[in-house]
Order: structure tokens, then C-alpha cells, then sequence
């Protein structure tokens, strides 16, 4: 084996030289697939030569973190208990109830990595998603590395057109994909004197959910079992669409936006972009008031609001592996 | 062998040297002596503190807020430093990690608060501090508690995280209105964040990175047409829209503007 020969051959061993790989198959790929590792060779010639490049194969080699067991990655979307049975009224602070027809997602990456620059390199390809009524199995990656992946995410962004779809209705699909939202929000809220606002929210943002950390145990990704499945949940938190504050203590509540239409019209993000946050108004044309009589402050997020629209669409809903898991995020409006 | 032995570990270091270095390049930059100081900015066509609020002609006769900790940010990325941060760190979240600015790499940072007078001219500085030679992409203020001699009532904002008084106008209409601000106690609630660059610069030895504030915006959505039918005199008591509509504005990115003076 000559020198060059080698040299080729450890440069296959390099993570980044699979990149190329990825980004040629991840277009056309729906099933959970994994590349697969390689081996390690042995030199013969100049003593120093094969030493040193038998030490570079190995630390590269070493660095990939590939191993021969194997197991499973099943990933679901869910919009937990909201999704199947809404928001009772005595879980808002104004006693709205809220009732969701379609919960839509468009998900367009999941990613399986450590925090140290392993990749599994899943190759998640682009779905929406129906969460109304129950929950979604979204993709299933088989032949992944047994071990911890200790730095798990996911991406929504607007719908494409060569999306999978499940469970979603074509037009409600077909508007995401025209409209360029990422999540559809379909229902109703129904007044404490019984007046009913349906609602219908589209979200043209795209957010990128890093480094997540598991709310069954607290760790950082997920475990995979050697011939075992990991089993994963995007838990998507429909209570953050009535969030009223940013801050640690918020409470839910949707009279602001009832109040941003008149009865029997559908309450959208135009109609919220008329509620200045500034001075809210209430069901009867006055200052939206608290039980105490104060006008209430909706908290905005750090970057700023300034209506209710913007208020809304700064929200991040997704949990991982339940609502007490958390991830960093990223939002691009 | 022996001389196998010694170049095998020879190669070693080198590659060991080679990798380490491959693994991080954002690190190592020099620090460097900059300034940061606030300064006030009037509206067009009008003096310091002068705004409008709809109909209403508004003129501050006190404008002031603490200001700090203050942290200059590098631009958002997610190079293996920031995961090593995150691997060592646990960062709490209020909701699904709505919090921008984890693992983003802060520059330099000064931590006592000032209290800013936004109707001074010469404005005010939180003096020298050493902050890395890098890219500046944002400022981020916290709009703290009163502390030490801040917290007591004859503090410049009378033991508030800010004070204002002055008069509206609008034709034979006058309010005269003064209040203090109190922001609850949470970290995204006293948090301004989207003070940034167009196009981020270097900070270099001897810069001056100016936040500008323009408190003739301060209460640019508060309804005084309310005020005047409730006959207001005096001292706003909290909670209010005035109250509510001046700390929107506060936490308004658009309310500050940023940029560096270089020597």
C-alpha cells in the first residue's frame, strides 16, 4: 500500500468527509437510515511512516465514536392532553375554554449528535403533522449507534412541498405550504357567557430546538439500547399559544384575543396585530382588566413586543420527552 | 526502536496538537480596553425628554432608570465551545428554552448598575473594562433592582428601577404626572435584548460602545385622554397603563440605539 493509498483511505475515516454523503441522500430519504462506520487498516513499509499514520488512523477512528451495536430511534409528535380534550375554562385565569380542531407541524429536520461533534447523521426528512386528536409516529431511524446522544434536536420551518404528510388534511397542508407556516392552530374559545370565537393561527416562523434534555430523566438526548428503541416524544405545548407573560409566572388567557374580533369572526394574527399590548382591550371595548381591576400587562419576550401578534408568534412550544423537557432555541421570523 | 519510539511520540504530540487546535478556533482572541457609556438621543425636531403620545405633546422633567448588568454579546453560533458550555452549565428555561442568548458568547460584561439620567447630555459611563477583541453583535441590559444608596426614596429614582415626571399637553388640556417603575423580579421581565448591529464590528483597544436611549419614547403609548378624565394629579400609582405602556417601551429594542465609536 503507497503512502497516497493510505492516506485516502483514513481520510474516509474523517466525520466530515461523510457530509457530502448526507447532504446528497437527504432529499429523497423517508426511512430511518444511518451510514455506516468503516474499518481500520494496517501498513506495511517505512517503520516511521506507518507508525505515525497507524496513530493518525486510530485517534481519527477513535473520534468517531462508531461501534458495531445498534439500535432504534423512534420519534413521535404529540400535542399531549390539549390536543385530545382543549383547555377547560377553569384552567384560564378568565375563564375561557378552549377547544382545538387541528394542531398542525411542520417539521423539517431531528438531529442525533454529541455534544463533542459525533453525528449519527439520521436522516429525518421533512413531515407535517397532525396533532388533533392524538399523538403522530413521525420517523423511525433504524442501525443507530448504541449510546448516549447527549446533543438531540429538532427544526420547524414553513411546509414543503415534498413533505410527508400524516394524519393532516390536504387543504389545511396545501395553505402551509402557499402561506409559508411552519404550525397551523385551528379551534375555538368560548367565552364564560358562552360566545364562541373560533380561531385560526398560521406561523411563518422557523425554530430550532438545540440541545435537548430529556423531561423523563433529565439528561441531556436520548440513550439509545444496544438492539433496543429509544422511544422520543416532540411534545408540543398547545397552552403556549395563551401564555399571557414571558417571565417564569404566566397564566393562560384568551380574552384579548376574543376581543381583538367581534362575535361569530374568526380571530387571526391580523386581528391580534390590532391589540397593542400597550393598551389591551377587553370583550366590552374598555381596557382588558384583571380581577382585581388593574389593567393587565401581557410580559413580552426579551427581544420585545409590541401587539399581540407579536407577542404570539415570539412563543416557543416544543418540550422533549414531556413538558418538564427543555431545549434551546432559536427563532427566525 | 528506540528511535521508533521517540518520533512515535513525536507525531503523537504534533497530532495531538493539530487536533486540539482544530477543535476550537473562535477562542484565544486578546482583550482589550473599551468603554461603555449611555447616552440620551432626542427626537427629531425636539429637545431631550420631548415626545408625543397620540394628540398629546409630552415633556419629561425627570427621566431616569437603572441601567446594568450590562453584557456585550459575540454574534449567535453554535461552535463546540458553546456545546461545551452547555454540557458543563445548566441553564434553567422558563418555557421551552425561550431564552435567546443561551451558550451565545459574551464579550465583556460590567455588573454594577447606573443610575442614567436621560435628560444629561453628557450622558454616563460604566468606565474601562476589558472585554475580548471580537465581533460585537448586540448589547444586552438588564433593567436591575435598586440596590445600596439606588433603593432608598431619595435615591435619583426615588428607590424604583426608574422615575419620570413631567407635564402632557394637548391644546388647554394639561397632566402633570410623575411615577416609579418597579419591574418583577425574573430574569426575561428586566431584560432588554435586541439592541444590536446591522453589521457587527470589532471591538478594538480604546473603543467606545454607546448605548443611546431616547426617552422621549418612554411613554409614547400611554393614554392620557384616561388621565385627564380621572382628574390625575400627582404621582401615578402602580399598576396603571402609564406604568404598563413605559415599561413595554423600556424593554422596546427600538427605544435604544448602538453603535462604537473607535479611536
Amino acid at each position: 500500500m503507497t503512502f497516497e493509498r493510505l492516506v485516502s483511505d483514513a481520510s474516509s475515516l474523517v466525520p466530515g468527509s461523510h457530509a457530502s454523503e448526507r447532504a446528497s441522500s437527504k432529499g429523497t430519504a423517508s426511512a430511518g437510515r444511518v451510514r455506516g462506520s468503516s474499518s481500520s487498516r494496517s501498513a506495511s513499509g517505512f517503520c516511521f511512516v506507518r507508525s505515525s499514520l497507524t496513530l493518525l488512523v486510530l485517534t481519527l477512528f477513535s473520534c468517531d465514536g462508531a461501534s458495531a451495536a445498534r439500535g432504534t430511534v423512534l420519534v413521535r409528535t404529540s400535542g399531549g392532553v390539549e390536543a385530545r380534550e382543549g383547555i377547560a375554562a377553569d384552567r384560564t385565569i378568565d375563564g375561557f375554554a378552549i377547544a382545538f380542531d387541528h394542531a398542525v407541524l411542520a417539521l423539517d429536520d431531528f438531529t442525533v449528535r454529541t455534544q463533542l461533534g459525533d453525528d449519527a447523521r439520521v436522516m429525518a426528512d421533512p413531515a407535517i403533522v397532525e396533532l388533533v386528536p392524538t399523538s403522530a409516529e413521525t420517523w423511525r431511524f433504524d442501525g443507530v449507534p448504541a449510546q448516549r446522544w447527549d446533543d438531540v434536536g429538532y427544526v420547524t420551518a414553513p411546509a414543503r412541498a415534498d413533505a410527508r404528510r400524516l394524519g393532516v388534511d390536504d387543504a389545511i397542508a396545501d395553505a402551509m405550504i402557499t402561506n409559508g407556516w411552519s404550525s397551523y392552530y385551528e379551534g375555538t374559545l368560548t367565552a364564560p357567557d358562552g360566545a364562541v370565537f373560533p380561531f385560526a393561527f398560521g406561523f411563518p416562523v422557523t425554530a430550532r430546538y438545540l440541545r435537548c434534555r430529556s423531561g423523563t430523566d433529565g439528561g441531556f438526548g436520548i440513550a439509545v439500547p444496544e438492539n433496543g428503541t429509544a422511544e422520543v416524544e416532540i411534545s408540543w405545548h398547545l397552552t403556549h399559544l395563551f401564555f399571557d407573560s414571558y417571565a417564569e409566572d404566566s397564566a393562560l388567557r384568551a380574552e384579548a384575543m376574543a376581543a381583538s374580533v367581534s362575535e361569530g369572526e374568526t380571530v387571526t394574527l391580523a386581528s391580534l396585530a390590532a391589540q397593542p399590548l400597550a393598551s389591551l382591550r377587553g370583550l366590552g371595548g374598555g381596557p382588558l382588566r384583571d380581577d382585581s381591576g388593574f389593567p393587565v400587562l401581557y410580559i413580552p419576550p426579551a427581544e420585545g413586543a409590541e401587539t399581540l401578534a407579536d407577542f404570539v408568534l415570539a412563543a416557543r412550544f416544543g418540550h422533549f420527552n414531556g413538558l418538564e423537557g427543555f431545549c434551546t432555541t432559536e427563532l427566525v421570523r | 526502536m528506540r528511535w521508533l519510539c521517540r518520533s512515535t511520540i513525536v507525531c503523537a504530540v504534533w497530532i495531538g496538537v493539530l487536533v486540539v487546535g482544530a477543535c476550537e478556533s473562535g477562542t484565544g482572541a486578546p482583550l482589550v480596553a473599551v468603554e461603555t457609556r449611555l447616552l440620551p438621543i432626542a427626537e427629531r425636531d425636539g429637545a431631550l425628554g420631548h415626545g408625543s403620545a397620540g394628540e398629546w405633546r409630552v415633556e419629561l422633567d425627570e427621566a431616569r432608570v437603572l441601567v446594568g448588568p450590562v453584557y456585550l454579546h459575540a454574534p449567535p453560533s453554535t461552535p463546540l465551545l458553546a456545546h461545551l458550555r452547555a454540557f458543563f452549565v445548566s441553564t434553567a428555561h422558563a418555557h421551552a428554552g425561550d431564552d435567546n442568548l443561551d451558550g451565545v458568547r459574551v464579550l465583556g460584561e460590567v455588573l454594577d448598575p447606573l443610575a442614567f439620567d436621560a435628560l444629561d447630555d453628557a450622558g454616563t459611563s460604566f468606565g474601562p473594562m476589558l472585554a475580548e477583541a471580537s465581533t460585537l453583535d448586540r448589547v444586552v441590559l438588564v433593567l436591575d433592582e435598586p440596590r445600596g444608596e439606588h433603593a432608598i426614596p431619595t435615591g435619583p429614582t426615588h428607590g424604583h428601577h426608574a422615575w419620570v415626571s413631567g407635564r402632557a399637553v394637548r391644546g388647554d388640556d394639561e397632566v402633570r404626572f410623575s411615577a416609579g417603575l418597579d419591574v418583577i423580579d425574573d430574569r426575561i421581565a428586566r431584560r432588554v435584548e435586541g439592541v444590536r448591529f446591522a453589521s457587527p464590528p470589532t471591538l478594538v483597544e480604546g473603543a467606545r460602545v454607546v448605548v443611546r436611549s431616547r426617552p422621549g419614547r418612554w411613554l409614547s403609548r400611554v393614554d392620557f385622554d384616561a388621565l385627564l378624565q380621572a382628574d390625575h394629579e400627582g404621582e401615578v400609582t402602580a399598576p396603571s397603563q402609564l406604568h404598563h405602556a413605559w415599561y413595554l417601551a423600556l424593554r422596546d429594542p427600538s427605544s435604544w440605539e448602538l453603535a462604537l465609536e473607535t479611536p
